[in-house]
């Protein structure tokens, strides 16, 4: 594996060979800082991938991706919402990306998620009995409706995040918010955090696997509130100490205060191309969907 | 508590975003003028451990595990400018990165999370605490309450947000185009889970922290980083009795229920009209009788202004109490921005440069 420091680090601790199977709190947390740094290479991988979006430049995917979350957010219309939704997937296909890795990213777990928070809509919303639906369900109309609206637009708002995500680099992502007036500093520290992020998950992951490898059995809950509590102040510790290196190192290499970026972002025709095609045809979803 | 796109309208969260913004500003301002060529590291790697504790399972009593956000231990640690940097930023890259909370919903998150549950964070940390000994059991106690109460306004905010978008938002049928349940359901639905386990394990994880920060790391106790000589906590400690005094006060506003009619001289032209109103305006005034109808000039001013919360009784919400008790906050929470702003503004205006009274390490 090569790359890095940030990427081999996360590919060192996303292996296979560090997952676990317990449930215990410890290993669940183990295992969600796992799936963290899984996904930051997962992007890293498919962003490389040589399809339409990765194609085109950073700014004009974001562009783009606003024009169609703002018409996928205003639409008051299921078919338009529908042509959104299918459009997002052809555009996913387009750009090399399965169909199983937009499911899992997400189509499952928003539907997961907007079943169990909007399911309760469908009985709860009042109205007459929904068409087709024995009426001693007592689903309304109006709740199907509503739940219909609540997942189509979470859906298709969610598939979007997920192509612009999957089909840029993180830096180039953040350089393009440049174009969008982000202050220079707040993009140097998102920057900064994403790079550090891998190293404290490196970190947590170690002090957790270092306490669960020397213990037998379960803690017992209120001890085990006391080690999430202390391995929570240390790496509060570390990263204190980590901040103030990295800060004499960048003063070393002459940082006076100023956040300067380099921003080797070139825009193309086929980048004009792509934002007219996306602000056009967001224009027509926000007018059809009235 | 991480609200999704496609829950909020675009107005709503367009307006969120407005309201994020100019603490934003200012917190960037602040922090950087407190802290120098510090600043960016140091928020950074901040934001870096806000996104991963945010990861940890934290075990409660009874058996479950609950999330912590971590809004106390920036507040308590970096200071409330800082931590709403930190916070921001590790909600920004959970939301872009990992799709946890939307992006057109990023505003609303970090107004309810790194805006309001950092400053409550703040102000309950710093009116329990006071100016204890660090070492005070009274600090830990300060900490784990200071969550508890971060994670739950953070909720109560997010589920006034979901709960009107039914009431501001739906088709011709009555179908609500974004999250489906009015303020009498995402109330107590949000507030069930957050003022038990969610709540819990701020709370729980802040206290532990600031335990082992009194055992092993005193130094982040003594100063909020970014905050630590701030006018705001020396104001808020001083003025401990003033907050507690309000607070009874605001718990106390549905009292207002119990009285009858309006206040002498805050008549409206519809009771000067109503007879048996006016029977009883004429009894509070020594029977000094009243013009046959309402003076013509009253009639026309009164209608220049219609109030947002008339009669303390918002239109989306039934009971009375509640409605009461809404308003108080509105109105408390709007004083204390304007006064807030103003006092940001002269600060800026008569501070010379960066303070000189931070933690040198």
């Amino acid at each position: 594996m090569t790359g890095s420091p940030a990427k081999v680090r996360a590919a060192a601790i996303a292996s296979p060979g560090f997952r676990l199977a317990g449930r215990s709190p410890i290993e669940r947390t183990l295992e969600e800082l796992l799936r963290v740094a899984e996904r930051s290479l997962h992007a890293e991988e498919t962003a490389r991938r040589g399809g339409l979006l990765q194609s085109l430049d950073a700014r004009a995917k974001w562009v783009g991706y606003a024009g169609f979350v703002v018409a996928a957010g205003l639409a008051r219309n299921f078919v338009v919402l529908a042509a959104l939704f299918v459009g997002a997937v052809a555009l996913g296909l387009l750009s090399r990306l399965r169909l199983r890795e937009l499911a899992l990213r997400a189509w499952l777990p928003a539907l997961l998620f907007t079943a169990l928070v909007g399911g309760p809509a469908l009985f709860l919303v009042p109205g007459v009995p929904a068409s087709g639906l024995p009426p001693a369900l007592g689903v309304s109309a109006s709740g199907v409706r509503s739940v219909g609206f609540l997942l189509l637009r979470v859906e298709t708002i969610t598939t979007f995040t997920l192509l612009l995500v999957l089909a840029t680099p993180w830096a180039r992502l953040l350089a393009a918010l440049r174009a969008l007036r982000v202050p220079a500093t707040v993009v140097v520290i998102l920057g900064m955090t994403y790079r550090f992020l891998f190293l404290l998950l490196g970190s947590a992951h170690d002090l957790f696997l270092a306490r669960r490898s020397r213990s037998v059995g379960k803690l017992p809950p209120a001890e085990a509130r006391k080690l999430f509590a202390r391995t929570t102040g240390v790496l509060l510790s570390k990263t204190m100490a980590t901040s103030q290196q990295v800060y004499l190192a960048m003063v070393s290499r002459g940082f006076s205060g100023e956040a300067r970026l380099l921003e080797p972002l070139a825009i193309r025709g086929r980048d004009w191309v792509a934002v007219a095609a996306s602000v056009g045809l967001s224009a027509i979803a926000i007018w059809a969907g009235r | 508590m991480h609200i999704p796109d496609g829950y909020l309208s675009p107005s709503t969260c367009a307006a969120l975003y407005a309201a994020v913004l100019p603490f934003w500003a200012a917190s960037l301002r602040r922090v950087k003028a407190l802290l120098a060529t510090r600043f960016v590291p140091l928020v950074s790697l901040f934001a870096a451990f806000s996104f991963v504790i945010m990861m940890f399972n934290l075990p409660l009593p009874g058996g479950t595990t609950g999330h912590a956000v971590g809004i106390a231990m920036a507040a308590i640690v970096l200071g409330p400018w800082g931590a709403t940097v930190a916070i921001s930023v590790a909600l920004a890259i959970q939301a872009l990165l990992f799709g946890d909370g939307g992006i057109l919903a990023l505003g609303a998150n970090c107004f309810n999370m790194a805006v309001a549950g950092v400053w409550t964070a703040a102000a309950v940390y710093w009116l329990i605490a006071g100016r204890s000994p660090i070492d005070a059991r009274r600090r830990v106690v300060a900490g784990g309450l200071a969550g508890y109460a971060a994670i739950n306004v953070a909720a109560l905010l997010t589920a006034f947000e979901l709960g009107i978008q039914p009431l501001l938002f739906h088709d011709a049928s009555g179908a609500a185009l974004y999250a489906p349940y009015p303020l009498a359901v995402a109330l107590p639905a949000m507030m069930l889970g957050h003022l038990t386990f969610a709540g819990l394990a701020e709370g729980l994880l802040t206290a532990g922290v600031v335990r082992y920060l009194q055992q092993s790391e005193r130094s982040l106790l003594e100063f909020g980083v970014s905050g630590g000589q701030s006018a705001t906590r020396v104001a808020l400690a001083s003025s401990r009795g003033l907050w507690v005094t309000l607070g009874v006060l605001l718990v106390l506003s549905p009292l207002g229920l119990l009285a009858a009619g309006s206040a002498w001289g805050e008549w409206s032209p519809e009771e000067l009209a109503d007879p048996a109103a006016r029977a009883g305006i004429a009894a509070a005034s020594g029977g000094v009788a009243l013009p046959a109808v309402a003076p013509s000039g009253l009639v026309r001013l009164a209608a220049v202004w219609t109030a947002p919360l008339p009669d303390y009784a918002p239109a989306f919400l039934r009971s009375a109490a509640m409605g009461y008790l809404v308003s108080a906050l509105v109105g408390v929470g709007l004083i204390v921005l304007t006064a807030v702003a103003l006092q940001f503004l002269f600060d800026r205006n008569r501070r010379g440069g960066p303070t000189a009274a931070l933690p040198q390490e």
